[in-house]
């Protein structure tokens, strides 16, 4: 098994352990100049008894830091380990449904970063996009002469996952000068929706939603 | 254009169906007073422009995203304590500082919804550039000490930018190298003192962006804010690596000066020409069919904006 990394951990009066390091699968993402390639790993603990038997261990997945913008370790649900395996037998299925993830992830990325290019259509140049990972995209816009910002926050289950709305007002602050925000989580929303329909009903909700917002800011400035 | 021309927008309403003109006026003269601004730009995108119209389509492979270290300049001339239109939230005079210090309030707070890793230094001009708070830092407690004690500092009759550019080109090095970019936004606010700056840039120093507000009087025979205007234009082109905006702001209206502030969020690595970046308007529909229908500009009469006093 290329790659395997193992290490026995000693400790007076308490069983030792024998810690595997497998590496999974590796992610393969352009980040423009560089690219960005991390292993996913499974951690394995055996803990080693007086006689040897097959001891069910302890099992982790490790995703680095940077993959966490793509894919949510969480959301990999560990196959069952079953009595007398090994890791060679585990393996192949986990590695199956992980490349299956981290497939989904990129397929994600991509339409994010198609929904942000979108954008573009109906409310104008953005302010600011995460070009890498497509998880952010702010524009600013108005309703007549209320002026105000959409920070769009897109998750790694895009589109599954409907994306978070905050408003910021361009003209109401608080008592220590932070414009007035609010966010919007729940508005008319379906994954099976061609991208250019998801950018009109976004734009549409947050015309409608442009009035209320406004009273809601002078509402805040009323009771500061 | 002579440095003795003045727009027409430049000149008071009397009434309220005159103040429609001034919008008109202002819309069309800033396109006056931006026009030079145009012509000259040597904008890196510049020869796909010229090949393509109308602009560009918004392509996220074709553009950087690297965080940014902000440096936030105001001008330390007592011309900064003049008046703005509206008054405060408790009928007090407002100063152009007081609306500049909310104005910074909300590009800074709004910013950081937007990437928390931006960070921003303050600092002034008088006759040269003065450092205020110079570690870029995105601790709010810090940002909001040092903008809450921006004053003036006096008269100045002059303003030479070559320091500020110098120190600029000199931190972009040390941004760079960190994986940043350097950005200096100059808020001015002389009506009779033209800034200079250095008569030649090299390249190798065209390493950050160059952003300018400009606040300033009407145009009497005693100044000339067009001449300064023309000036900041100038020094944009001349040293700004990325597109540089630049607004001019003598409506003394603060939704005004939050509007074009808010304008200056814009991602240097990600703008689109200057001329081109208008909030849309939501109250007009749009839908995809239709989308050519193009930019449309904000009424600027209105609702004043609610402001700290």
């Amino acid at each position: 098994m290329h790659g395997l990394e193992m290490c026995l951990i000693m400790v007076a009066d308490k069983p030792s352990e024998v810690k595997f390091a497998v590496p999974l699968f590796q992610v393969d993402y352009d980040l423009g100049t560089v690219r960005l390639q991390e292993v996913i790993h499974l951690q394995v603990i055996y803990k080693i008894g007086q006689s040897w038997n097959f001891s069910v261990p302890q099992l982790k997945l490790f995703t680095p830091h940077r993959v966490k913008e793509l894919f949510d370790v969480d959301d990999l649900k560990l196959p069952a380990w079953h009595d007398r395996m090994c890791i060679k037998e585990y393996l192949p299925s986990l590695i199956d449904r992980c490349k299956r993830q981290v497939q989904e992830a990129y397929t994600s990325a991509a339409l994010r970063k198609t929904f942000i290019e979108s954008l573009s259509v109906l409310f104008g140049h953005p302010i600011e996009a995460d070009t890498i990972y497509g998880r952010k995209v702010s524009v600013l816009t108005s309703s007549a002469t209320f002026i105000f910002l959409v920070h769009f926050g897109l998750g790694v289950q895009f589109p599954r996952e409907q994306p978070t709305l905050t408003f910021q007002s361009c003209l109401h602050f608080d008592n220590n000068g932070k414009p007035v925000m609010r966010l919007y989580k729940e508005y008319p929303w379906s994954p099976r929706w061609e991208t250019s329909e998801m950018v009109q009903r976004i734009f549409d909700f947050i015309a409608e939603e442009s009035a209320s917002f406004k009273s809601y800011c002078n509402d805040v400035l009323q009771n500061r | 254009m002579s440095g003795n021309e003045y727009p027409a927008e430049y000149t008071t309403p009397s009434s309220s169906s005159s103040f429609q003109q001034k919008s008109q006026q202002q819309s069309s003269s800033s396109l006056h007073l931006h026009q030079q601004h145009h012509h000259h730009h040597h904008h890196q995108q510049a020869i796909e422009r010229e090949s393509v119209f109308p602009p560009l389509e918004y392509r996220l492979a074709q553009m950087g995203h690297c965080m940014e270290d902000i440096v936030i300049c105001v001008d330390a001339d007592a011309q900064i304590e003049a008046d703005m239109k509206v008054a405060g939230a408790n009928g007090r005079a407002l100063s152009r500082l007081d609306a500049v210090k909310q104005a910074i309030f909300l590009f800074v707070h709004a910013k950081l919804a937007i990437q928390s890793l931006h960070k921003f230094a303050f600092a002034g001009m008088g006759e040269d550039f003065f450092w205020l708070q110079p570690n870029f830092t995105s601790n709010m407690d810090i940002i909001n000490s040092s903008i809450r004690n921006l004053s003036s500092r006096g008269s100045f009759f002059r303003c030479d930018l070559s320091s500020l550019f110098h120190t600029a080109a000199s931190l972009a090095k040390r941004s760079q190298a960190q994986g940043r970019i350097l950005r200096v936004v100059l808020i001015y606010s002389r009506s009779s003192t033209i800034p200079t700056y250095p008569s030649k840039w090299p390249q190798t120093h065209k390493s950050f962006t160059f952003d300018a507000l400009y606040l300033h009087d009407k145009p009497t025979n005693e100044n000339c804010p067009q001449q300064v205007y023309d000036a900041l234009v100038e020094a944009l082109e001349r040293v700004s690596v990325y597109e540089g905006y630049i607004y001019e702001n003598g409506s003394h209206y603060t939704r005004i000066l939050f509007r074009q502030m808010s304008c200056l969020l814009a991602h240097p690595q990600q703008r689109c020409s200057q001329d081109d970046f208008v909030p849309k308007d939501l109250s007009k529909k749009n839908t995809f069919s239709d989308s050519n229908s193009g930019p449309v500009t904000l009424d600027d009469s209105g609702n004043a904006p609610k402001v700290i006093p």
